[in-house]
């Protein structure tokens, strides 16, 4: 079978165009004033040392006072956050990265546990988590991870896509539903592991797909499936682009988070950009149902296509597409 | 695709996008940016041998005549 497939189109096409270079993130050979060299990524001045992070994600502060002049002009210079950029958010990598990792596993804070209103609201550093069950802080920063690499990415990449909550949120929300009928009614799609809801501003997730189970009020947490994952990470990068979804086209939109969700994923929270030429034919063939080869859609009109038409055009491309937007696992 | 593979065509494609005022404007930058003198036709060639090295064997629909969710190959 020949399959044809919007959706392989999208990420494949979106590839092509970003696949790039494989060098360290915004990589800068820092030196010493004892002339000693180290490859690392600016991160953050810290005082009056400035925070680097290596090429296998770890991080450290060095002294200014250690470094040659050229370098402390150099790291006072990367200070000023990108033009639109939230504080605290990393510049864009100048070059495209091998790995983006978390260096550790998120801080969590509990916000509110009320058992009497089933409300019980947790916040890792950029996401405010609500369910209706009890987690516990631990669990959430178990998961957690997945949102914040995600959202470490999208900041990284040399897109420079910058992003933000949505308009009025100080932090990205994701309402986290124990009972799959009750993310139905919430106005998620039926056997999908989550959903963006640009209506809502938030995201939507049953805590199945993260590998939480609940029995009683006891909370379990088994390892979350790759499939569930890529699903979230790409509604997951739709909400760092909110501010875009109005801006970009259809292919585009779709396609970088069809990028995004294609990488190498690790539940420690580390993506790998390496080898994508494996990782682009392992992701087309999983999404175009496991051939090497498949039908797009025409070129012109994947990239004047609006979205509605995308989604609901009467064609067959259009029901192929819907899952797309819906993170149902496509049947294209 | 992208010339030399660093991004740097949709780079500056997406710094257009991002303050285009019309859709008018979003159109040119896409062809200043990504078709780059070449027509639909032609980037669909380029994409087709661009994935065949990267070992996925795509084709497509001819204009307006995109078939159904799956089609026998």
């Amino acid at each position: 079978m020949k399959l044809f497939c919007p959706r392989g189109i999208a990420v494949a096409l979106t590839c092509g165009l970003l696949q790039g270079q494989t060098a360290g993130p915004g990589m800068h050979t820092w030196t010493s004033t004892d002339g000693r060299k180290i490859e690392a990524a600016y991160v953050a001045m810290e005082g009056d040392s400035v925070k680097v992070r290596m090429a296998n994600g770890s991080t450290f502060a060095v002294p200014l006072e250690r470094l040659t002049a050229a370098d402390q002009s150099f790291a006072k210079s990367q200070g000023a956050p990108a033009t639109g950029s939230e504080p605290g958010t990393p510049a864009a990598s100048k070059t495209w990265p091998r790995t983006v990792s978390l260096e550790e596993k998120p801080a969590v804070t509990v916000v509110k546990e009320d058992a009497e209103t089933h409300q019980f609201i947790y916040r890792s550093p950029h996401y405010e988590f609500q369910c209706d069950s009890k987690l516990g802080a631990n669990v959430v920063r178990e998961f957690g991870r997945m949102f914040e690499a995600t959202w470490l990415i999208n900041c990284m990449l040399p897109l420079d896509l910058k992003p933000r909550p949505e308009r009025l949120r100080e932090i990205f929300l994701a309402r986290l539903f124990t009972n799959g009928s009750d993310y139905l009614e919430a106005g998620g799609i039926k056997g999908s592991a989550g959903v963006y809801m640009t209506s809502n501003k938030a995201l939507m997730v049953p805590l199945s797909s993260l590998g939480v189970q609940m029995v009683g009020s006891r909370v379990s947490l088994a390892e979350s499936a790759a499939r569930d994952n890529a699903t979230l990470i790409h509604e997951i990068t739709h909400q760092m682009m909110n501010h875009w979804l109005g801006i970009l086209p259809t292919w585009y939109v779709e396609g970088s988070a069809e990028y995004v969700c294609m990488l190498d994923y690790n539940s420690n929270g580390r993506f790998s950009l390496i080898g994508l030429n494996r990782q682009l034919q392992n992701f087309t063939g999983w999404r175009g149902g496991g051939g090497k080869g498949f039908t797009m859609i025409d070129l012109e009109e994947l990239m004047t296509i609006e979205f509605d038409r995308w989604a609901a055009g009467p064609l067959g491309w259009a029901r192929a597409a819907l899952p797309m937007r819906t993170t149902v696992p496509p049947a294209c | 695709m992208d010339d030399k593979g660093d991004a740097a065509h949709i780079i500056a494609w997406l710094r257009e996008v991002e303050n285009a005022k019309s859709d008018e404007e979003v159109a040119a930058a896409t062809k200043k940016h990504l078709l780059r003198e070449r027509s639909y036709a032609q980037l669909s060639e380029e994409v087709k041998k661009g994935l065949r090295k990267e070992g996925i064997d795509v084709s497509f629909f001819p204009a307006g005549k995109n078939g159904p969710a799956s089609s026998p190959k």
